[in-house]
């Protein structure tokens, strides 16, 4: 679906991922793949979605880094201010 | 939540009015900022994130998005064009303001004060005059 679409495709929030579950957590390589191919973005956004380390997040770097060496021409940046909480 | 739920289906807390809103996290987004060197340790890479990959995504919502998403697009394209422009020339250094001071001596006093003789490297800046 993703790979077809005719208009770009952002996951925002880090594609959901848990920083708690690594790398290896289901979905994330179809992730890298498609970020890797171009055919998809990904907002680093929200940190505190995907983890719990606040303030620093520590446990979130292995995956970033992962995304980010994949294809750093289709990575952005995002805060998620104002941080609504959907709890 | 976003897909459709009739107005039956939503629910509500106990004890919460349907309107009372959940209050915002409280998320330090400089010290946020402050994690993406450690992230991306390439100033090259962090203008790509910060700058040119917005810059391209935006362009190809607008070539890409036809006459009905240009017209819900348009006031959210140009206010994100803005911002990454000002972004842009915030990290060039050349916005009309004054030269950033973060390295600048601060002078003990007025007369004694002398001009540093080179900037040390600042992030994201290319080098002028070329």
């Amino acid at each position: 679906m993703v790979a077809g679409a005719s208009v770009p495709i952002v996951f925002d929030h880090f594609g959901g991922a848990q920083a708690q579950l690594g790398v290896e957590q289901p979905g994330f390589a179809d992730l890298i793949e498609l970020v890797r191919s171009g055919r998809a973005y990904v907002k680093i956004s929200g940190a505190y979605r995907s983890s719990t380390s606040a303030p620093d997040f520590a446990d979130v770097v292995a995956a970033r880094t992962a995304l980010i060496a994949a294809n750093p021409d289709r990575i952005v940046w995002g805060t998620d201010w104002p941080h609504p909480n959907s709890a | 939540m976003g897909h459709g739920l009739a107005a039956s289906e939503f629910r509500v807390t106990p004890g919460r009015s349907p309107t009372e809103v959940t209050p915002l996290l409280q998320i330090d987004d400089g010290r946020l900022l402050n994690q993406l060197p450690v992230w991306a340790p390439d100033p090259m890479i962090r203008k790509k994130i910060l700058v040119d990959n917005p810059v391209r995504l935006r362009v190809q919502l607008i070539t890409n998005g036809g006459v009905t998403t240009m017209r819900y697009l348009k006031p959210s394209v140009v206010m994100t064009v803005a911002s990454v422009l000002a972004l842009t020339l915030r990290l060039h250094g050349q916005a009309p303001q004054q030269e950033s001071l973060v390295w600048a001596p601060v002078p003990s006093t007025p007369n004694t004060w002398t001009a540093p003789q080179q900037a040390p490297h600042q992030v994201g800046r290319p080098a002028r005059g070329t």
